[in-house]
Order: C-alpha cells, then sequence, then structure tokens
C-alpha cells in the first residue's frame, strides 16, 4: 500500500489510519521504520482515505502525531509503502547510501551525483538517504545525512533511523563500523567488503575452472623475485594492490640483457632503459614503493584495435530474485600504443560487438559467451565467501589468441563509457541497486523493471 | 606523539608557540608535539618530516606518521585537497578539524534541518548576478556574502532606506539610490558564488555593521564550549561572558553542526544581531591560528592546550597506548 503522510496534531504517539484498515490493523501496537520502533496508539477516521487504485501516484493517505513523526525521525514529504503485519505497522522502504569519512564534504552539491540514481524512486519509494558511517549516533540507532527529496529534487539534511538496507559507496571506512552496520542492518549491507586485487587472485587460484583466466601474479615483495618473475615472463606489469584505473602501474619489459621500464605514476609515462641486472636492482632500491602494496603480473598480449589496446567492462548486478545478471558491457579503447585504457586518460568507449569486430574481424563470435561465462563464476564464487555483494564491474580482457582473461573485479565501478555510448543501460546500471535494495526490504514486490 | 598539521606558512611560528605555552604552562605533561606541513607528508611511506617539540627545544626530525593529528591549517588547492583526503584514509589514523574552511549554503542549509537553529538562520534568496534589483524589490534588507569561506571584508549588508540603501562593507556605511544598486554591488561579483539573505534590520554603529565571532572548543565529554568572543569589526573582545540567549543558540547551532561534521573539535561562528536583539549566523569556520597568537589572552591559549592534552590522553587511553614520550 502506497501512502502519504499527514500530520496532526496530538499530545501522543499517535497513528490515524483510514477507517477500511480497522480489521487489519487492530492487534497493532507498534510502529516501524528503518531501524526505529516506536510504541504507538491508533485512531480510525474516515479522514483518511485509501485510493480504489492504489499506487505511487494516487496513494492513500495515513495521519502521524507531531509526536510520532518527531520519534520516527520521518520526513513527510515523500510517499511510502505501508504494510501491516500481526503487531506492527511497517512505513518504509529507509535505504541508505553509505558514504565515506569526508562528512564535510557531504553537501547538496555534492549529492547531486546521485540524483540520477532516483529516476527511479517512484517504483521505490520511501526515504532515501545518504550518511557517512561517522556520523551515526549508536546510541539511539540513527544517523545524520542528506535524504532525497522527491518534492523539491534536491538533497536536504537531517537526522533518520538506520536504515533497513545499505548500499555501500566508500571503502575507506573503520572494519568495525561496517561490522557494526552489517549486524544491525541483519547483513542487508551489500558491497560489504572490498578484495584487493591480490586478494581476488588468492581467492580464485584454487578455483580450478576459473585459473585458466588467471594471469600469472605474485605479490611483489623484492628485487630477486621480480627478477625471477621475469625470466618465466619477459613482459610484466607492477600494479598497486589497493588502486585502480591503472592508476601506480609500471611496465617492465626484458630483451636479452636489457630492461625496459615504463613508469604510469607520473602524469607523462617515463621510459627507462637499464643494460644490466645490477642498474635494474639500482632503480627499484630507490623505487621501494615497488614493494609495498604491489603484485607483479604477466603483461598479456592483448588484442588491438588498430594501434590500440582495449579492455572489457562487465557490470554484473544481483537481480530482486538475488540471481546475478550482466546489466552492461562497455570495451574501453586506449589513446593509440598507451597501456591504459581509460576513458579518463583520453580513451574511448565502444560496444562489445564494435570492438570484437574492429579487432578481430571474424571468428569472434564465442567470445562474448565464454566471457559471460567467466563473470557468472566469479559472481557465483563470490557468494559463496564471506560478505554481502551485488555489484562489480569486472575488468576482462581478449589477448591476441582469443583468449579471455581475468583482470580485475571492483565493488565500486565506474561506468562513464555507458553515459556516452548508452545512456539507456548507464541509467538502467544506475537504478538496479535500489531496486535490489528494495527487493530487500519486508516491502518487496515480485517483479520490478526498471 | 601529538601531530600538529600546520600551513606551512604558519609552521615556524605555531611551533614556537606550543613551545613556549608546552615550556610554562604544561612543564609536567609528558607529551611530544611535532608540528609539520601537509607538504613534508610522505603517506605511502607514512613518515613526516617536521619539528619536534621536547624538553623545552625544536628537532627537526623525520619520523613516523603520529595517529593523531589536530589539523590547524586550510587547503586552498586542488593537489594539497587531494593529499589531505588521502591522509585522512590512512589506516589508524585520527584527523581532528579534517577540514578548517566549509561552504556556508551547506551549513545554512544544516541549520535550517533543525527546528530550533532554523530560528538563527536568515533566509537566501535565489537571484541573478546581474539583475539584483528585481530580487532586492522584493525585500527590505539583505546581505550578500561569498558561498565559500569566511570572509568577512567581502559581506555587504543594505539596509532599506526610503529610496534606497544604506551599504555597509568594507568601504564603510555608504548611500546608493535603488537603480544604482547594480552598479553598486557588480564590483563584488567579480569571483566567485555568492549568497542572497533577506535580513530584518540589523545591529550597526551607524558606520559599520556589527559582527561577532565566538571561538568553541568541543571537550571529551562531547559538550561544546565558547574560549572567546570578539567583535570582528571593531578590534577587541568582548566579555566572555555572552549573554544566556545568544550563548545557548550558538551552542545549539555549534552541536547541530558537529553532528554533520563529526570530527570538529575547535570552530568559529560569525553572527549579527537584529534589533530585537536576536542572532543571526553570518559564517562557521574551524580552527584559527590567530588563537595561539603571541599576543593572545593566554587563558586562551592554556585552554586550548589543555584540550588538545584531554584529547590525547583519550585517544591513547581508548587505543590501549602509552602516550607519553
Amino acid at each position: 500500500m502506497w501512502a502519504k503522510i499527514e500530520l496532526k496534531k496530538s499530545e501522543s504517539e499517535v497513528l490515524y489510519l483510514p477507517s477500511s484498515l480497522a480489521v487489519d490493523s487492530e492487534k497493532v501496537t507498534t510502529i516501524i521504520f528503518g531501524k526505529k520502533t516506536v510504541n504507538i496508539e491508533i485512531e480510525y477516521s474516515d479522514e483518511f482515505v485509501l485510493e480504489n487504485v492504489n499506487s505511487f501516484e494516487t496513494p492513500g493517505i495515513i495521519g502521524l502525531s507531531e509526536k510520532l513523526k518527531d520519534a520516527l525521525l520521518i520526513p513527510t514529504e515523500l510517499i511510502y509503502r505501508v504494510k501491516i503485519s500481526d503487531c506492527s505497522i511497517f512505513i518504509g522502504p529507509v535505504i541508505g547510501f553509505l558514504l565515506g569519512i569526508h562528512a564535510h564534504r557531504y553537501n547538496p552539491r555534492h549529492m547531486e551525483k546521485y540524483s540520477d540514481r532516483l529516476g527511479i524512486y517512484n517504483k521505490v519509494g520511501g526515504l532515501i538517504y545518504a550518511f557517512s558511517p561517522k556520523s551515526i549516533n549508536w546510541d539511539n540507532n540513527t544517523a545524520y545525512g542528506l535524504f532525497y527529496n522527491i518534492v523539491t529534487s534536491a538533497w536536504e539534511y537531517g537526522c533518520f533511523p538506520i536504515p533497513d538496507v545499505i548500499y555501500r559507496r566508500d571503502f575507506h571506512s573503520e572494519p568495525e563500523l561496517i561490522e557494526k552496520l552489517v549486524t544491525v542492518t541483519e547483513s542487508k549491507l551489500f558491497n560489504s567488503r572490498r578484495l584487493s586485487k591480490f586478494e581476488l587472485y588468492d581467492l580464485f587460484s584454487t578455483h580450478k575452472e576459473f585459473l585458466k583466466y588467471l594471469p600469472a601474479t605474485e605479490l611483489s615483495f623484492d628485487f630477486n623475485q621480480i627478477k625471477k618473475f621475469m625470466d618465466s615472463h619477459p613482459k610484466s606489469i607492477l600494479k598497486p594492490i589497493d588502486l585502480s584505473r591503472g592508476r601506480g602501474i609500471c611496465v617492465i619489459e626484458k630483451t636479452g640483457a636489457v630492461y625496459k621500464i615504463t613508469d604510469y605514476r607520473y602524469k607523462y609515462p617515463i621510459r627507462s632503459f637499464f643494460h644490466d641486472s645490477s642498474s635494474l636492482e639500482n632503480y627499484f632500491s630507490i623505487n621501494q614503493g615497488f614493494f609495498n602494496k604491489y603484485l607483479i603480473q604477466q603483461y598479456l598480449q592483448l588484442a588491438k584495435i588498430g594501434s590500440s589496446l582495449f579492455d572489457i567492462r562487465v557490470v554484473m548486478q544481483k537481480h530482486e530474485n538475488k540471481t546475478w545478471g550482466c546489466t552492461g558491457i562497455e570495451c574501453r579503447v586506449s589513446n593509440s600504443n598507451f597501456h591504459l585504457t581509460n576513458i579518463s586518460r583520453g580513451g574511448y568507449a565502444l560496444t562489445l560487438k564494435e570492438a570484437l569486430q574492429q579487432s578481430f574481424k571474424k571468428d569472434y563470435e564465442t567470445l562474448p559467451k565464454q566471457i559471460d561465462e567467466l563473470c557468472q563464476m566469479f559472481c557465483s564464487h563470490m557468494d559463496t565467501i564471506d560478505g554481502h555483494f551485488a555489484e562489480f564491474g569486472i575488468d576482462v580482457a581478449v589477448d591476441i589468441n582469443k583468449r579471455v582473461w581475468f583482470i580485475e573485479a571492483n565493488v565500486f565501478p565506474s561506468f562513464k563509457g555507458f553515459k556516452i555510448i548508452d545512456a539507456k543501460t548507464y541509467l538502467s546500471i544506475r537504478y538496479r541497486p535500489l531496486i535490489y535494495a528494495l527487493s530487500l526490504t519486508r516491502f518487496k514486490e515480485n517483479e520490478l523493471k526498471p | 606523539m601529538i601531530g600538529i598539521l600546520c600551513s606551512p606558512k604558519k609552521e615556524k611560528i605555531i611551533t614556537q608557540s606550543l613551545l613556549n605555552l608546552f615550556k610554562t604552562s604544561f612543564k609536567e605533561e609528558c607529551f611530544s608535539i611535532i608540528t609539520f606541513s601537509l607538504t613534508n607528508i610522505n603517506i605511502l611511506e607514512k613518515s613526516i618530516y617536521g619539528n619536534l617539540i621536547s624538553d623545552d627545544v625544536i628537532t627537526p626530525l623525520k619520523t613516523e606518521l603520529p595517529s593523531l593529528v589536530f589539523n590547524f591549517a586550510v587547503q586552498w588547492t586542488r593537489d594539497d585537497i587531494r593529499k589531505l583526503r588521502s591522509l585522512m584514509e590512512v589506516e589508524n589514523l585520527t584527523l581532528i578539524n579534517s577540514a578548517n574552511m566549509y561552504n556556508q549554503s551547506a551549513i545554512m542549509n544544516m541549520l535550517l534541518s533543525n527546528i530550533l537553529t532554523r530560528q538563527n538562520v536568515l533566509l537566501s534568496i535565489s537571484f541573478k548576478k546581474e539583475n539584483v534589483i528585481s530580487n532586492l524589490s522584493q525585500i527590505d534588507n539583505f546581505i550578500f556574502k561569498p558561498e565559500n569561506g569566511a570572509n568577512l571584508s567581502k559581506l555587504i549588508y543594505g539596509k532599506r532606506v526610503d529610496s534606497g540603501y544604506h551599504l555597509y562593507d568594507a568601504e564603510k556605511e555608504r548611500y546608493c539610490k535603488l537603480l544604482d544598486i547594480q552598479t553598486e554591488i557588480n564590483p563584488a561579483f567579480r569571483t566567485g558564488k555568492w549568497n542572497l539573505l533577506k535580513a530584518p534590520e540589523l545591529l550597526t554603529d551607524g558606520k559599520e555593521l556589527i559582527i561577532f565571532r565566538s571561538h568553541l572548543q568541543r571537550n571529551i565529554k562531547k559538550t561544546w564550549e565558547i574560549i572567546l568572543n570578539i567583535k570582528v569589526t571593531q578590534s577587541g573582545t568582548v566579555s566572555n561572558k555572552l549573554d544566556e540567549k545568544t550563548e545557548t543558540s550558538l551552542l545549539r547551532m555549534v552541536t547541530h553542526i558537529n553532528c554533520f561534521i563529526p570530527d570538529l573539535v575547535f570552530c568559529h561562528t560569525d553572527y549579527v544581531y537584529s534589533s530585537n536583539e536576536t542572532i543571526f549566523f553570518l559564517n562557521f569556520g574551524g580552527w584559527q591560528n590567530v588563537l595561539l597568537n603571541q599576543n593572545q589572552d593566554s587563558s586562551v591559549k592554556i585552554s586550548l592546550c589543555s584540550n588538545i592534552i584531554d584529547y590525547t590522553k583519550d585517544y591513547f587511553a581508548n587505543e590501549g597506548l602509552n602516550y607519553v614520550g
């Protein structure tokens, strides 16, 4: 049932319901909004009505005393779903975007980038707000943050109950706080953790079927190990464990006794040549950072479009029936002769079909199926480990021999390419987490299409 | 070890000031303090190069990043802001007052979200820079102020008189006809975003709008206290005992802002009085180095340092660590 809220003056915590709900709600003693439960009195009145055709567009009206509104911390401008069950009446859903630790930055302007996700609000309803784990008051299970006011189409500050479901949007918070939120939401905090590149590699290296998609990878810890790795893989890449989007990488290539290093840690790549291993050792002794949270990986001879490399980002998201599905694939093509395929570094985006066609011209038809299998296998396995996941951006590559490789997976993927090549897919990806969040609440519907 | 993040320009002065304070008033406290600037932090290495204040001397030193850092600086450039964000994300590091400059519209919106603090906020009016006359025709008195930062020298208060305005700004009071208002205000609009606020008649001394500033700090019991009051537009301090209504309003505002910005421990608020003695919020900012100036009242400096020590003791006690040394 959809409902709008009307406020009434009263000294008690009173819920005013249409008379037509008197039978359904006769045992109700509490109202629950997010993680807030309040004991209530109920009064029935013909002043409040349920529309014959009850929908988001034509909601019914229920009344709340001002005191009850204050106790529930409920914004009254929104349109809610209402469910009656035994002794309680539920209003919601309450869905939270869990932001990071930079609480002073979270203002209405910052939140504008989330607004396009609210295009699905008429299918979700309720209170959708963003908050920092730092602004939670654990004594009363509330959080200070910004909610989306559908009436003004703006983000507004307020204090709200901890949400029913939380969509994690940042990974720099204290693990203890996240653990507390997982507990309080009964594990309805999704994208609950982020695994580093090496943790992922480690996790999947024991997965027999997935192993074929993994390039040789080791944690980088000293020069001798790098040198030994280079003996088996004359072209390798050093990648920081914690960074994505090609930040901090370095490519090493051995030709005969000569080593060539292309360092992408700076705005413009720096190329250096070393004619023996002692000068290479000297380079690494100066650049000790490569032995701190870096991994070394076999460099893949990736397929090219013209002289440009490309990789493939597959967006996998959970549907409301809790199965994984691919909701978008984009191919990112690098600037010519550039090792990074990032759009943010001047590359461009293509559809998978366009990219494969332009790269291989023919005999590429089985590749999309292989990519899909890889991604499904990845997501299914992630569901078996500790954590709650509902969204991955999986980076996949195809080499010149048409072999498919797993590069990395990100729980906080960017979809910039889709915005350019397919706005409809972009929005559908943006909406999906809210639909999934709704499916985790008691307000779930049988079928929702973004 | 207590870390104090300073702006490069103020590093020397703050270091000296802290040395003087700790040499005289906090002799018995076995604390080491290290002051440093953002430039001298290596986030990857988790190391800093700074000035160690210990045993009555200042020693330049490269050492590990302290786990508790008080930010006494404002970061202006994009690179510095980015670096500060990275610093905040360092594991097991607590940064107090991670920002000291705020978007004033955001602060006003925070205050508007509370039924009590809302009373101290002037109504913001959307306006077009190139056609302020049409916006001003609907209101009597107004304030124009920059959206970012708390630079009061740019603030303009307009008080409606029959056929125009008395304008109060950095160039003091002057009369301006209604039709000339655009020309008068245009020079200010050259930079940045501005807010237009509808104001009641505000307290002036005939020449200037009287603006007050209160500096506050939060103690470890999470209670805010006022440590210094000054008149911004006229030199000199005001009695530290504000009237009860003002004090209640100020504490309520800052407590509410703190709910949204939890790492705040030091802040200041600028405000004006209406003719019926209600205070109205103007600006909000974080730490100000003026608090440690040589000519600052020593009781203020001692109060600040005591609070820093309390936080440090509390922090290390919670972490189960030894704070000495």
